[in-house]
Protein backbone atom coordinates (compact mmCIF):
# COMPACT_ATOMS: atom_id res chain seq x y z
CA UNK A 1 0.00 0.00 0.00
CA UNK A 2 1.84 3.44 -0.82
CA UNK A 3 1.80 6.33 0.94
CA UNK A 4 2.21 4.85 4.08
CA UNK A 5 6.27 5.62 5.00
CA UNK A 6 7.14 6.72 8.53
CA UNK A 7 8.82 10.34 8.18
CA UNK A 8 11.49 10.12 10.50
CA UNK A 9 15.05 12.06 10.94
CA UNK A 10 16.71 9.43 8.86
CA UNK A 11 14.14 8.79 6.26
CA UNK A 12 12.66 12.41 5.41
CA UNK A 13 10.11 13.54 2.91
CA UNK A 14 10.27 16.52 0.83
CA UNK A 15 8.20 19.59 -0.20
CA UNK A 16 8.66 21.47 -3.49
CA UNK A 17 6.92 24.96 -3.71
CA UNK A 18 6.21 26.00 -7.51
CA UNK A 19 5.09 29.44 -7.57
CA UNK A 20 3.67 31.47 -10.05
CA UNK A 21 5.42 34.85 -9.87
CA UNK A 22 4.27 36.09 -13.17
CA UNK A 23 3.11 40.09 -14.25
CA UNK A 24 -0.30 39.10 -13.30
CA UNK A 25 0.36 38.10 -9.80
CA UNK A 26 0.53 42.15 -8.97
CA UNK A 27 -3.43 42.07 -9.82
CA UNK A 28 -6.29 41.76 -7.17
CA UNK A 29 -7.34 39.06 -5.22
CA UNK A 30 -10.33 38.01 -3.76
CA UNK A 31 -12.48 40.96 -4.35
CA UNK A 32 -10.01 43.16 -2.86
CA UNK A 33 -8.25 45.93 -4.37
CA UNK A 34 -5.19 46.51 -1.97
CA UNK A 35 -4.71 42.94 -1.78
CA UNK A 36 -2.19 41.13 -4.21
CA UNK A 37 -1.91 37.80 -5.58
CA UNK A 38 1.56 37.66 -5.26
CA UNK A 39 1.20 39.31 -1.51
CA UNK A 40 -1.29 37.05 -0.25
CA UNK A 41 0.22 33.50 -1.78
CA UNK A 42 3.60 34.96 -0.40
CA UNK A 43 2.13 35.36 2.93
CA UNK A 44 0.61 31.89 2.77
CA UNK A 45 3.67 30.00 1.82
CA UNK A 46 5.45 31.62 4.73
CA UNK A 47 2.58 30.39 7.04
CA UNK A 48 2.90 27.26 5.43
CA UNK A 49 6.68 27.02 6.23
CA UNK A 50 6.59 28.50 9.42
CA UNK A 51 3.93 25.06 10.29
CA UNK A 52 6.29 22.88 8.42
CA UNK A 53 8.78 24.09 11.07
CA UNK A 54 6.52 24.11 14.29
CA UNK A 55 5.68 20.35 13.18
CA UNK A 56 9.69 19.26 13.52
CA UNK A 57 9.97 21.48 17.02
CA UNK A 58 10.42 19.34 19.68
CA UNK A 59 11.93 20.99 22.70
CA UNK A 60 14.63 23.72 21.10
CA UNK A 61 15.54 21.00 18.57
CA UNK A 62 14.00 20.90 15.19
CA UNK A 63 13.63 17.37 13.87
CA UNK A 64 14.92 17.53 9.94
CA UNK A 65 11.68 15.27 8.66
CA UNK A 66 11.53 17.57 5.89
CA UNK A 67 13.40 18.73 2.91
CA UNK A 68 11.93 21.85 1.31
CA UNK A 69 12.67 23.53 -1.80
CA UNK A 70 10.90 26.92 -3.41
CA UNK A 71 10.99 27.58 -7.04
CA UNK A 72 9.49 31.28 -7.99
CA UNK A 73 9.28 31.49 -11.76
CA UNK A 74 8.21 34.63 -14.02
CA UNK A 75 10.43 37.04 -15.01
CA UNK A 76 13.21 33.87 -14.04
CA UNK A 77 12.84 30.73 -12.63
CA UNK A 78 14.88 30.48 -9.33
CA UNK A 79 15.17 29.41 -5.72
CA UNK A 80 12.27 31.47 -4.14
CA UNK A 81 14.14 31.94 -0.91
CA UNK A 82 15.57 35.27 0.53
CA UNK A 83 18.09 36.17 2.94
CA UNK A 84 21.21 33.56 3.93
CA UNK A 85 18.87 30.81 2.03
CA UNK A 86 18.91 32.75 -1.10
CA UNK A 87 19.56 30.40 -3.96
CA UNK A 88 19.39 27.57 -2.06
CA UNK A 89 17.54 23.81 -2.84
CA UNK A 90 15.95 21.07 -0.78
CA UNK A 91 17.14 22.48 2.57
CA UNK A 92 16.85 21.09 5.45
CA UNK A 93 13.59 22.28 7.69
CA UNK A 94 16.02 23.07 10.60
CA UNK A 95 18.33 25.22 8.24
CA UNK A 96 15.30 26.87 7.26
CA UNK A 97 14.10 27.58 10.82
CA UNK A 98 17.08 28.83 11.82
CA UNK A 99 17.21 30.91 8.87
CA UNK A 100 14.12 33.31 7.80
CA UNK A 101 15.25 36.46 6.00
CA UNK A 102 13.79 38.84 8.98
CA UNK A 103 11.61 37.78 11.56
CA UNK A 104 8.67 40.07 11.97
CA UNK A 105 6.27 41.18 14.86
CA UNK A 106 2.48 40.38 14.20
CA UNK A 107 -0.49 40.35 16.55
CA UNK A 108 -2.25 36.81 17.05
CA UNK A 109 -5.38 36.17 18.81
CA UNK A 110 -5.25 33.11 21.02
CA UNK A 111 -7.83 31.81 23.59
CA UNK A 112 -7.65 32.51 27.16
CA UNK A 113 -8.91 29.78 28.30
CA UNK A 114 -12.32 31.85 29.46
CA UNK A 115 -13.55 31.73 26.07
CA UNK A 116 -12.43 34.81 24.55
CA UNK A 117 -9.24 35.63 22.96
CA UNK A 118 -6.61 38.05 23.60
CA UNK A 119 -3.95 39.49 21.50
CA UNK A 120 -0.33 38.35 21.46
CA UNK A 121 2.53 39.85 19.77
CA UNK A 122 4.24 37.25 17.80
CA UNK A 123 7.68 36.65 15.90
CA UNK A 124 6.33 35.86 12.38
CA UNK A 125 9.33 34.29 10.12
CA UNK A 126 10.01 35.63 6.25
CA UNK A 127 11.18 33.87 4.47
CA UNK A 128 10.62 34.62 0.90
CA UNK A 129 9.03 37.94 -0.43
CA UNK A 130 6.17 38.30 -3.13
CA UNK A 131 7.05 38.29 -6.45
CA UNK A 132 5.30 39.58 -9.80
CA UNK A 133 6.91 39.93 -13.50
CA UNK A 134 7.12 38.54 -16.59
CA UNK A 135 5.50 35.88 -17.77
CA UNK A 136 4.82 32.08 -17.08
CA UNK A 137 8.01 29.83 -17.30
CA UNK A 138 5.70 26.79 -16.14
CA UNK A 139 7.82 24.09 -18.24
CA UNK A 140 11.23 25.58 -17.18
CA UNK A 141 9.73 25.51 -13.38
CA UNK A 142 8.69 22.17 -14.03
CA UNK A 143 12.16 20.83 -15.26
CA UNK A 144 14.05 22.70 -12.56
CA UNK A 145 11.51 20.51 -9.92
CA UNK A 146 12.67 17.60 -12.38
CA UNK A 147 15.90 18.27 -11.84
CA UNK A 148 16.21 18.91 -7.72
CA UNK A 149 13.92 16.03 -7.08
CA UNK A 150 16.15 13.10 -9.54
CA UNK A 151 18.73 14.15 -7.14
CA UNK A 152 16.64 14.38 -3.66
CA UNK A 153 15.00 10.82 -4.72
CA UNK A 154 18.69 9.62 -5.29
CA UNK A 155 19.34 9.55 -1.72
CA UNK A 156 15.92 9.18 -0.60
CA UNK A 157 14.64 6.29 -2.19
CA UNK A 158 12.49 4.64 0.26
CA UNK A 159 10.99 7.36 2.03
CA UNK A 160 7.65 9.55 2.01
CA UNK A 161 6.87 10.40 -1.82
CA UNK A 162 7.75 14.14 -2.15
CA UNK A 163 4.64 16.11 -2.42
CA UNK A 164 5.15 19.01 -5.40
CA UNK A 165 2.92 22.17 -4.31
CA UNK A 166 2.13 24.14 -7.49
CA UNK A 167 0.20 27.40 -7.85
CA UNK A 168 -0.30 29.39 -10.65
CA UNK A 169 -2.63 32.09 -12.18
CA UNK A 170 -2.36 31.90 -15.75
CA UNK A 171 -1.67 29.38 -18.38
CA UNK A 172 1.76 28.20 -19.52
CA UNK A 173 3.85 30.40 -21.56
CA UNK A 174 6.78 28.60 -22.94
CA UNK A 175 4.61 25.34 -23.88
CA UNK A 176 2.28 22.72 -22.56
CA UNK A 177 3.44 21.74 -19.30
CA UNK A 178 1.83 17.84 -19.87
CA UNK A 179 4.78 15.91 -20.71
CA UNK A 180 7.20 17.31 -18.12
CA UNK A 181 3.86 16.69 -15.47
CA UNK A 182 3.86 13.37 -16.12
CA UNK A 183 7.52 12.92 -16.18
CA UNK A 184 7.25 14.31 -12.69
CA UNK A 185 4.39 11.87 -11.92
CA UNK A 186 6.72 9.03 -13.36
CA UNK A 187 9.26 9.37 -10.23
CA UNK A 188 8.48 8.25 -6.95
CA UNK A 189 10.27 6.44 -3.79
CA UNK A 190 9.21 2.78 -3.00
CA UNK A 191 6.42 4.07 -0.73
CA UNK A 192 4.86 5.39 -4.33
CA UNK A 193 4.66 7.99 -6.54
CA UNK A 194 5.97 11.83 -6.32
CA UNK A 195 2.42 14.27 -5.69
CA UNK A 196 1.72 16.80 -7.61
CA UNK A 197 -0.94 19.04 -6.60
CA UNK A 198 -1.77 22.07 -8.61
CA UNK A 199 -4.14 25.52 -7.59
CA UNK A 200 -5.04 27.59 -10.41
CA UNK A 201 -5.98 30.84 -8.40
CA UNK A 202 -8.43 33.50 -10.29
CA UNK A 203 -9.08 37.36 -9.71
CA UNK A 204 -12.23 36.99 -11.11
CA UNK A 205 -15.05 35.96 -9.98
CA UNK A 206 -15.62 32.47 -10.94
CA UNK A 207 -16.80 29.43 -9.84
CA UNK A 208 -14.29 27.36 -8.18
CA UNK A 209 -13.31 23.94 -8.59
CA UNK A 210 -11.81 22.01 -5.40
CA UNK A 211 -10.33 18.47 -5.62
CA UNK A 212 -12.44 16.96 -8.40
CA UNK A 213 -12.10 13.53 -9.08
CA UNK A 214 -13.30 13.47 -13.25
CA UNK A 215 -12.41 16.60 -15.51
CA UNK A 216 -15.87 16.47 -17.45
CA UNK A 217 -16.58 19.72 -15.06
CA UNK A 218 -13.98 21.79 -15.99
CA UNK A 219 -14.68 24.73 -18.17
CA UNK A 220 -11.77 24.84 -20.24
CA UNK A 221 -8.09 23.01 -21.65
CA UNK A 222 -5.99 24.61 -19.62
CA UNK A 223 -7.89 23.55 -16.40
CA UNK A 224 -7.96 19.88 -18.15
CA UNK A 225 -4.65 19.96 -18.51
CA UNK A 226 -3.43 20.96 -14.68
CA UNK A 227 -6.47 17.96 -14.22
CA UNK A 228 -4.63 15.91 -15.94
CA UNK A 229 -1.05 16.52 -13.95
CA UNK A 230 -2.19 16.35 -10.72
CA UNK A 231 -1.78 13.52 -8.45
CA UNK A 232 -5.04 11.36 -6.53
CA UNK A 233 -4.95 12.35 -3.05
CA UNK A 234 -4.06 9.48 -0.73
CA UNK A 235 -5.90 8.66 2.13
CA UNK A 236 -4.24 10.76 4.69
CA UNK A 237 -4.06 13.47 2.48
CA UNK A 238 -8.08 13.15 2.11
CA UNK A 239 -8.28 12.90 6.10
CA UNK A 240 -6.41 16.35 6.39
CA UNK A 241 -8.66 18.16 4.07
CA UNK A 242 -12.01 16.52 5.81
CA UNK A 243 -10.19 18.49 9.05
CA UNK A 244 -10.41 21.72 7.17
CA UNK A 245 -13.91 21.36 6.18
CA UNK A 246 -13.00 19.97 2.26
CA UNK A 247 -14.66 16.47 1.44
CA UNK A 248 -12.72 15.11 -1.17
CA UNK A 249 -14.31 12.09 -2.70
CA UNK A 250 -11.94 8.89 -2.77
CA UNK A 251 -10.20 9.32 -6.46
CA UNK A 252 -10.52 13.57 -6.01
CA UNK A 253 -7.20 14.70 -7.17
CA UNK A 254 -5.34 17.43 -5.47
CA UNK A 255 -6.24 20.13 -8.23
CA UNK A 256 -8.30 23.50 -7.43
CA UNK A 257 -9.28 25.73 -10.47
CA UNK A 258 -10.23 29.26 -9.80
CA UNK A 259 -9.25 29.29 -6.28
CA UNK A 260 -9.88 31.97 -4.16
CA UNK A 261 -8.30 33.09 -0.97
CA UNK A 262 -9.61 30.27 1.12
CA UNK A 263 -8.59 27.69 -1.84
CA UNK A 264 -5.45 28.92 -1.57
CA UNK A 265 -4.94 28.47 2.37
CA UNK A 266 -6.69 24.75 2.32
CA UNK A 267 -4.39 23.68 -0.45
CA UNK A 268 -1.55 24.74 1.51
CA UNK A 269 -2.57 22.95 4.59
CA UNK A 270 -3.77 19.88 2.90
CA UNK A 271 -1.07 19.77 1.07
CA UNK A 272 1.61 19.69 3.34
CA UNK A 273 -0.29 17.18 5.75
CA UNK A 274 1.58 13.51 4.87
CA UNK A 275 0.84 11.54 8.13
CA UNK A 276 3.02 9.31 10.12
CA UNK A 277 6.03 11.49 11.90
CA UNK A 278 7.71 9.46 13.80
CA UNK B 1 12.98 -7.05 39.99
CA UNK B 2 12.52 -5.40 42.99
CA UNK B 3 10.69 -6.86 46.22
CA UNK B 4 7.91 -4.83 48.18
CA UNK B 5 5.69 -6.10 51.11
CA UNK B 6 2.33 -7.29 50.47
CA UNK B 7 3.46 -9.65 47.93
CA UNK B 8 4.24 -7.78 44.27
CA UNK B 9 6.92 -8.36 41.41
CA UNK B 10 7.61 -5.45 40.08
CA UNK B 11 9.29 -5.32 36.35
CA UNK B 12 9.71 -2.76 34.08
CA UNK B 13 10.45 -1.98 30.29
CA UNK B 14 10.97 1.70 28.66
CA UNK B 15 12.28 1.84 25.14
CA UNK B 16 12.21 4.60 22.15
CA UNK B 17 11.00 4.32 19.19
CA UNK B 18 12.79 2.68 16.28
CA UNK B 19 15.63 5.79 14.99
CA UNK B 20 15.21 7.34 18.31
CA UNK B 21 17.69 7.55 20.90
CA UNK B 22 16.79 6.44 24.54
CA UNK B 23 16.88 10.55 25.62
CA UNK B 24 14.30 11.31 22.92
CA UNK B 25 11.61 8.85 24.59
CA UNK B 26 8.47 10.78 25.17
CA UNK B 27 6.89 8.19 27.26
CA UNK B 28 7.98 7.82 31.22
CA UNK B 29 7.59 5.53 34.02
CA UNK B 30 7.81 5.90 38.16
CA UNK B 31 6.75 3.99 40.73
CA UNK B 32 7.42 3.78 44.32
CA UNK B 33 7.57 0.64 45.20
CA UNK B 34 7.32 0.60 49.06
CA UNK B 35 3.69 2.88 48.58
CA UNK B 36 2.71 0.51 46.13
CA UNK B 37 2.09 3.40 43.38
CA UNK B 38 2.80 3.22 39.88
CA UNK B 39 2.73 5.77 37.09
CA UNK B 40 2.95 5.66 33.06
CA UNK B 41 2.49 9.07 30.78
CA UNK B 42 2.90 8.95 27.39
CA UNK B 43 3.55 12.50 25.58
CA UNK B 44 2.47 13.50 22.95
CA UNK B 45 4.89 13.63 19.87
CA UNK B 46 3.42 16.81 18.43
CA UNK B 47 3.60 18.95 21.43
CA UNK B 48 6.60 21.36 23.04
CA UNK B 49 8.95 19.22 25.24
CA UNK B 50 6.08 16.49 25.75
CA UNK B 51 9.45 13.77 27.26
CA UNK B 52 9.73 16.76 30.62
CA UNK B 53 6.23 16.47 30.93
CA UNK B 54 5.45 13.00 30.83
CA UNK B 55 8.41 12.37 33.31
CA UNK B 56 7.38 15.70 35.68
CA UNK B 57 4.13 14.43 36.16
CA UNK B 58 4.88 10.48 36.55
CA UNK B 59 7.56 11.65 38.84
CA UNK B 60 5.68 14.02 41.15
CA UNK B 61 2.80 11.98 41.42
CA UNK B 62 4.45 8.73 42.91
CA UNK B 63 5.94 11.05 45.29
CA UNK B 64 2.76 12.27 46.73
CA UNK B 65 1.72 10.72 49.96
CA UNK B 66 -1.45 10.05 50.11
CA UNK B 67 -1.62 9.38 46.08
CA UNK B 68 -4.23 12.03 44.42
CA UNK B 69 -7.09 10.80 43.04
CA UNK B 70 -9.54 12.95 43.32
CA UNK B 71 -10.31 15.89 41.64
CA UNK B 72 -9.64 19.09 44.18
CA UNK B 73 -6.43 16.95 44.86
CA UNK B 74 -5.72 16.13 41.48
CA UNK B 75 -6.70 19.42 39.85
CA UNK B 76 -4.25 21.84 41.92
CA UNK B 77 -1.58 18.92 41.75
CA UNK B 78 -1.49 19.33 37.93
CA UNK B 79 -1.64 23.05 37.93
CA UNK B 80 1.13 23.48 40.12
CA UNK B 81 3.33 20.84 37.79
CA UNK B 82 2.51 22.88 34.95
CA UNK B 83 2.70 26.02 36.51
CA UNK B 84 6.58 24.59 37.13
CA UNK B 85 7.08 23.35 33.37
CA UNK B 86 6.42 26.73 32.07
CA UNK B 87 8.46 28.65 34.29
CA UNK B 88 11.58 26.50 33.77
CA UNK B 89 10.58 27.02 29.74
CA UNK B 90 10.32 30.60 30.63
CA UNK B 91 13.82 31.04 31.84
CA UNK B 92 15.19 30.33 28.71
CA UNK B 93 15.59 32.48 25.61
CA UNK B 94 13.93 30.34 23.47
CA UNK B 95 14.47 30.46 19.31
CA UNK B 96 10.96 31.77 17.72
CA UNK B 97 9.62 28.15 16.84
CA UNK B 98 10.14 27.02 20.55
CA UNK B 99 8.74 30.39 21.72
CA UNK B 100 5.59 29.77 19.67
CA UNK B 101 5.48 26.21 20.32
CA UNK B 102 5.70 26.98 24.08
CA UNK B 103 2.51 29.02 23.46
CA UNK B 104 0.94 25.25 23.23
CA UNK B 105 2.06 23.85 25.94
CA UNK B 106 2.87 19.86 26.51
CA UNK B 107 0.54 17.23 26.60
CA UNK B 108 0.51 13.93 28.11
CA UNK B 109 -1.52 10.56 28.56
CA UNK B 110 -1.19 8.35 31.92
CA UNK B 111 -2.79 5.76 33.46
CA UNK B 112 -1.63 5.21 37.79
CA UNK B 113 -2.35 2.36 39.99
CA UNK B 114 -2.30 2.59 43.54
CA UNK B 115 -2.47 -0.62 45.92
CA UNK B 116 -3.61 -0.33 49.58
CA UNK B 117 -4.62 -3.31 52.36
CA UNK B 118 -8.05 -2.56 53.75
CA UNK B 119 -8.52 -5.38 56.33
CA UNK B 120 -6.91 -8.61 54.74
CA UNK B 121 -7.42 -7.76 51.39
CA UNK B 122 -5.39 -6.02 48.61
CA UNK B 123 -7.18 -3.43 46.78
CA UNK B 124 -6.30 -1.29 44.12
CA UNK B 125 -7.70 1.93 42.44
CA UNK B 126 -6.43 3.94 39.22
CA UNK B 127 -6.88 6.73 36.98
CA UNK B 128 -6.43 7.25 33.23
CA UNK B 129 -6.70 9.59 30.96
CA UNK B 130 -5.85 9.00 26.85
CA UNK B 131 -4.69 6.04 25.75
CA UNK B 132 -2.07 4.74 28.49
CA UNK B 133 -3.93 1.58 29.68
CA UNK B 134 -4.21 -0.54 32.69
CA UNK B 135 -4.85 -4.58 31.88
CA UNK B 136 -5.83 -6.67 34.80
CA UNK B 137 -5.29 -10.36 34.46
CA UNK B 138 -6.12 -12.75 36.66
CA UNK B 139 -3.94 -15.73 36.50
CA UNK B 140 -2.91 -14.58 33.11
CA UNK B 141 -6.30 -16.41 31.46
CA UNK B 142 -9.46 -13.38 32.54
CA UNK B 143 -8.53 -10.14 31.53
CA UNK B 144 -9.77 -6.30 31.84
CA UNK B 145 -8.22 -3.27 30.39
CA UNK B 146 -9.03 -0.25 31.45
CA UNK B 147 -9.91 2.71 30.42
CA UNK B 148 -9.81 1.53 26.81
CA UNK B 149 -11.24 -2.18 26.11
CA UNK B 150 -10.41 -3.00 22.22
CA UNK B 151 -7.91 -2.84 20.12
CA UNK B 152 -9.67 -0.71 17.39
CA UNK B 153 -9.95 2.15 19.93
CA UNK B 154 -6.32 2.92 20.11
CA UNK B 155 -5.77 5.33 16.92
CA UNK B 156 -8.07 8.21 17.64
CA UNK B 157 -7.20 12.01 19.37
CA UNK B 158 -7.55 11.10 22.87
CA UNK B 159 -7.96 13.99 25.49
CA UNK B 160 -4.61 14.41 26.89
CA UNK B 161 -3.35 16.35 29.99
CA UNK B 162 -2.25 19.66 29.39
CA UNK B 163 0.67 21.37 30.70
CA UNK B 164 -1.18 24.78 30.03
CA UNK B 165 -3.09 25.67 33.44
CA UNK B 166 -6.54 26.98 31.32
CA UNK B 167 -7.03 24.11 29.80
CA UNK B 168 -6.43 21.37 32.60
CA UNK B 169 -9.88 21.99 33.90
CA UNK B 170 -11.66 20.19 31.11
CA UNK B 171 -9.39 17.78 30.12
CA UNK B 172 -9.59 16.80 33.89
CA UNK B 173 -12.91 16.12 33.66
CA UNK B 174 -12.58 13.28 31.42
CA UNK B 175 -10.14 11.46 33.67
CA UNK B 176 -12.10 8.09 34.39
CA UNK B 177 -11.81 5.78 37.24
CA UNK B 178 -11.48 2.11 38.37
CA UNK B 179 -11.01 0.21 41.35
CA UNK B 180 -11.28 -3.24 42.57
CA UNK B 181 -9.82 -6.27 44.74
CA UNK B 182 -6.41 -8.27 43.73
CA UNK B 183 -5.79 -11.49 44.65
CA UNK B 184 -2.42 -13.66 44.23
CA UNK B 185 -1.91 -15.10 40.84
CA UNK B 186 -3.03 -11.45 39.70
CA UNK B 187 -1.13 -9.38 37.01
CA UNK B 188 -1.45 -5.94 36.19
CA UNK B 189 0.44 -4.25 33.27
CA UNK B 190 0.34 -0.61 32.88
CA UNK B 191 1.77 0.48 29.33
CA UNK B 192 1.12 3.02 26.68
CA UNK B 193 -0.61 2.88 23.66
CA UNK B 194 1.57 0.81 21.20
CA UNK B 195 1.71 -1.77 23.68
CA UNK B 196 -1.60 -1.59 24.64
CA UNK B 197 -3.16 -1.94 21.20
CA UNK B 198 -0.81 -5.15 20.33
CA UNK B 199 -1.91 -6.38 23.36
CA UNK B 200 -5.39 -6.27 23.01
CA UNK B 201 -5.40 -7.39 19.39
CA UNK B 202 -3.39 -10.69 20.43
CA UNK B 203 -6.02 -11.33 23.42
CA UNK B 204 -8.72 -10.57 20.74
CA UNK B 205 -7.57 -12.93 18.11
CA UNK B 206 -6.89 -15.98 20.59
CA UNK B 207 -2.86 -15.49 19.81
CA UNK B 208 -1.69 -16.69 23.03
CA UNK B 209 2.17 -17.66 21.95
CA UNK B 210 3.32 -13.89 21.64
CA UNK B 211 1.97 -12.62 24.82
CA UNK B 212 3.66 -15.66 26.47
CA UNK B 213 6.90 -15.08 25.24
CA UNK B 214 6.27 -11.22 26.22
CA UNK B 215 5.49 -12.61 30.03
CA UNK B 216 8.37 -14.40 29.92
CA UNK B 217 10.41 -11.98 28.49
CA UNK B 218 9.17 -9.44 31.72
CA UNK B 219 9.25 -12.06 34.43
CA UNK B 220 12.92 -12.50 33.36
CA UNK B 221 13.20 -8.66 33.13
CA UNK B 222 15.18 -9.69 29.91
CA UNK B 223 15.97 -5.93 28.66
CA UNK B 224 17.51 -7.29 25.62
CA UNK B 225 14.91 -9.91 24.74
CA UNK B 226 12.11 -7.04 25.39
CA UNK B 227 13.91 -4.89 23.02
CA UNK B 228 14.30 -7.48 20.34
CA UNK B 229 10.63 -8.82 20.98
CA UNK B 230 9.31 -5.42 20.32
CA UNK B 231 12.03 -4.92 17.18
CA UNK B 232 10.27 -8.17 15.43
CA UNK B 233 6.58 -6.80 15.94
CA UNK B 234 7.75 -3.65 14.57
CA UNK B 235 9.31 -5.39 11.49
CA UNK B 236 6.67 -7.57 10.93
CA UNK B 237 4.10 -4.50 11.53
CA UNK B 238 2.22 -6.05 14.19
CA UNK B 239 2.86 -3.05 16.43
CA UNK B 240 3.32 0.59 15.53
CA UNK B 241 6.94 2.19 15.94
CA UNK B 242 6.11 3.97 18.73
CA UNK B 243 8.00 4.66 22.28
CA UNK B 244 7.36 1.58 24.41
CA UNK B 245 6.35 1.73 28.63
CA UNK B 246 5.24 -1.65 30.36
CA UNK B 247 5.10 -2.11 33.76
CA UNK B 248 4.14 -4.95 34.91
CA UNK B 249 3.14 -5.95 38.68
CA UNK B 250 2.53 -9.40 39.71
CA UNK B 251 0.66 -10.11 42.84
CA UNK B 252 1.83 -13.12 45.03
Amino acid sequence: MPYVAEISRTNPTCFIILLDQSGSMADGFGGSEGLRKSDFVADIVNKTLHDLVIRCTKAEEIRNYYHISIIGYGGSVQSAFAGALGGKTLVPISEVADNPARLETRTKKVPDGAGSLVEHQVRFPIWIDAGASGGTPMCAALSQAKVQLEQWLSEHNDGFPPTVLHLTDGESTDGDPTALGKELLSLGTTDGSILLFNCHVSSHRAAKVEYPSGDSGLPDQFAKTLFGISSVLPESFRKAAEQTGVNVSEGGRGFVFNGDPASVVQFFEIGTRPANLR
Amino acid sequence: MIRVPYGLRIHRFLAPKKGSQPGECEDAIAFHAGRMVFAVADGATEAYDSRSWARLFVRAWVRIQPPVFEMQEFEPFVRDLGRRLHRKWSKRKLPWYAEEKVRGGSFTAFVLLHFYIAGVTLHWKASALGDCCLIHRRNLTDCNAFPITRSEEFGSHPILLPSIESKQRRALDSVQHASGAAEPGDDFLLVSDAVGCWFLKQRENGEGETTRLFDRLTESNDADGLQNFFGDLRSTGQIRNDDIAVVRIEVY
